[in-house]
């Protein structure tokens, strides 16, 4: 194993970068579904908050309640605020040969799956996305759940699209 | 039998559901699964009060009861044979869409349980390559629909069978690779240290917690006998020599064991390796499943020039047995053994490669984040509380200090990307340096990632991940992350190759 330093070689010239690739955004509308989510989960627990800061003795005697309960709205507020750019970094793109999906605020996450590697697609619609008529597509591959993207806020025609598009890819590789 | 094969492809290509009495199954299932919920009933009952007992009863009986039918209402498949694909339709509030190519469908099985036995049911396994494949189980169908499936599966087999295996191994058959016992013993006395010590801790703390169990205590003696000792330096030499002799001799005696006798013989497709001296295990190796070739060498073991290899192959099921049987590890190969195994595997040799390495950030965050901050936080303590007033505890801090920013350097230092032609190759490790090797076509996906305190810098990690082990790098120039990964897709995509 001889390892010479030869850029040339290895590299191969002329070939698609996936960084200057067009990110298409999510779709607006899936961002209530976010925010139905949110605040059903932030009416959830703040009752429960409440609730228990009234119910157990330990908590009955904290002195710093106020000082509690603004850091507890203050934190759900940020989780708002969070959700909210969060969204707005999510994207993705349908290349000729393979899907890219981009997420994270703190993390900017690049997963890129080829066609030829998927194993089958699943196509979700929850409860409230189906108000909006919005539909998510799930992409598996063997290489384990950590990777395999769900990719969420496509409008339900346009999930059925890609997905129709993206199986007749896999069919066509099958068949060569 | 065409006719036969007509008349089942018109029947399953709609939507059917399964047989009614699936709703039992899923039924006597969740309560199975569930069955420690039932100590809720418990409760009332040791109160005397049986009717509220009862009532809880019904209410998870119906609990259950309807959602084992809705369970059954929304499940329906069919087979879209036109473009080979098994499709499943279900669920109640979350609908999902799934659909697989007869392709990935590896094998169809028919099970059956004791349920299954008093409806006469079957249970149709599908076992997919890869991680979800459970999810395309249908739970019960019909004796009759059973029979359908093994024509379905002689179908799907028909479409999966037919691509043809390239043969392009013609010489080095009959050669075998062997490790004889000296070279057992070489390899059981210099790995796996770490690995056994931590094990003899765990053990240690599961037998502490079984005497806490069995309500013995052991605490005081416990205490008597650490503060009665005296520490002098001969008795702290002598306990450490007996821990290395009982770790070195345990990982002698297992690596003996298990792998005495190892052979491993080429015929045309594939390795047939043999070993083990109380049980005999035999695993089959074909080149074509290999995902991750990895070589695992520590500084004693490169001074006896002897290695550690692993393969893994493509695993096509999740259970916890598929580990065992899709492993092959070699221990003590030579360097030449491990290049006829390599191209044996991979016929062909690396090539040449571009060679790259971490930023220095990369230390100077472990730095800060595994040595500096907690060593700092410990001092804190020391000095404001009188919680650690120990004479011995600035030496433990400063001890803690030095061997962390060690273990650090080290983990930098040895840390090497390389990526070839056709591979791609990652050194990493403190003591056992690990180098995987991976095909670039076998990829399943790839993760960038990008923090943003790193984006100034233009640094940035990426994963590598194929059907059996993966390769993660991080803090490495971005843009040739970047340009590395667009090389790998375009080899995996442009390759009409099996994966596996």
């Amino acid at each position: 194993m001889s390892e010479k330093f030869s850029n040339e070689k290895i590299f191969v010239k002329n070939i698609p970068e996936f960084e200057n690739e067009q990110i298409t955004p999510i779709e607006k509308d899936y961002y209530n579904v976010i925010a139905i989510n949110t605040v059903i989960t932030f009416l959830v627990f703040t009752v429960a908050y409440f609730i228990s800061l009234n119910a157990f003795e330990f908590l009955r005697k904290i002195e710093f309640k106020l000082l509690l309960t603004v850091c507890y709205f203050v934190f759900w507020f940020f989780l708002f605020i969070y959700g909210w750019y969060a969204f707005k970094k999510r994207g993705y793109c349908f290349r000729e040969h393979d899907v890219i999906y981009k997420f994270g605020l703190f993390e900017e996450t690049v997963v890129l799956i080829p066609f030829n590697r998927i194993q089958h697609i699943a196509l979700h619609q929850g409860i409230f996305s189906r108000i909006y008529g919005l539909a998510s597509l799930q992409f598996y591959t063997a290489g384990g759940s950590t990777t395999d993207i769900n990719i969420k806020g496509f409008k339900l025609e346009d999930a059925k699209k890609f997905k129709e598009f993206v199986s007749n890819k896999i069919e066509k590789i099958k068949s060569k | 039998m065409e006719d036969i094969k007509a008349s089942v492809i018109e029947r399953f290509s709609n939507f059917r559901k399964q047989s009614a009495f699936g709703t039992f199954i899923f039924f006597f299932e969740s309560i199975r699964k569930n069955i420690f919920n039932f100590i809720i009933v418990l409760l009332p009952i040791f109160q005397g009060k049986y009717t509220v007992a009862l009532f809880i009863l019904i209410v998870i009986f119906i609990w259950y009861g309807s959602a084992s039918f809705i369970k059954y209402y929304y499940f329906a498949y069919s087979f879209d044979f036109s473009k080979s694909e098994f499709l499943v339709n279900k669920g109640f509030l979350k609908k999902t869409k799934l659909s697989i190519p007869f392709e990935k469908i590896q094998q169809i099985n028919l099970n059956q349980n004791i349920i299954h036995k008093i409806f006469d049911l079957y249970e149709i396994q599908m076992d997919t390559a890869g991680s979800s494949s459970t999810e395309v189980d249908i739970k019960a169908v019909s004796k009759k629909t059973a029979d359908d499936f093994k024509i379905i599966s002689q179908i799907v087999k028909k479409n999966f069978d037919s691509k043809p295996t390239k043969k392009n191994i013609s010489e080095s058959i009959n050669k075998s690779l062997k490790i004889n016992l000296i070279t057992l013993v070489k390899a059981g006395l210099t790995s796996r240290y770490f690995e056994t010590l931590g094990l003899i801790t765990g053990t240690t703390f599961v037998l502490l917690q079984y005497l806490d169990d069995l309500k013995i205590d052991y605490a005081d003696s416990l205490k008597n006998v650490l503060f009665d000792t005296n520490y002098t330096i001969n008795f702290i030499l002598l306990i450490v020599l007996i821990i290395i002799t009982f770790v070195l001799t345990l990982n002698l005696i297992t690596t003996v064991i298990k792998f005495f006798n190892f052979s491993a013989k080429k015929k045309s497709e594939s390795l047939e390796i043999e070993f083990g001296l109380i049980k005999t295990r035999s695993i089959i190796l074909s080149p074509l499943k290999v995902q991750e070739f990895r070589i695992s060498q520590n500084w004693l073991q490169k001074q006896i020039k002897i290695r550690e290899i692993r393969i893994n192959q493509a695993s096509s099921d999740e259970s916890s047995a598929s580990n065992n049987r899709n492993t092959i590890k070699v221990p003590g190969c030579s360097l030449d053994q491990k290049n006829e195994l390599f191209e044996f595997i991979y016929q062909k040799k690396t090539g040449q490669a571009i060679k790259l390495k971490p930023n220095i950030r990369k230390f100077i965050i472990n730095f800060f984040c595994f040595s500096l901050t907690p060593s700092l936080i410990v001092t804190a303590i020391y000095l404001i509380f009188p919680l650690l007033k120990f004479s011995i505890t600035p030496f433990l801090i400063i001890g803690y200090l030095l061997f962390t920013t060690f273990v650090n350097w080290r983990l930098y230092k040895n840390n090497e990307l390389y990526f070839y032609n056709n591979f791609i190759k990652v050194k990493s490790g403190f003591w056992d340096i690990n180098t995987k090797i991976i095909q670039s076509y076998k990829i399943q996906s790839v993760v960038l990632t990008q923090p943003i305190w790193h984006k100034k810098y233009n640094l940035g990690n990426v994963t590598f991940l194929t059907a059996g082990g993966q390769i993660r790098v991080s803090t490495y120039k971005y843009d040739l992350l970047k340009k590395i990964v667009n090389n790998v897709l375009f080899k995996a995509e442009k390759t009409s190759r099996r994966w596996m």
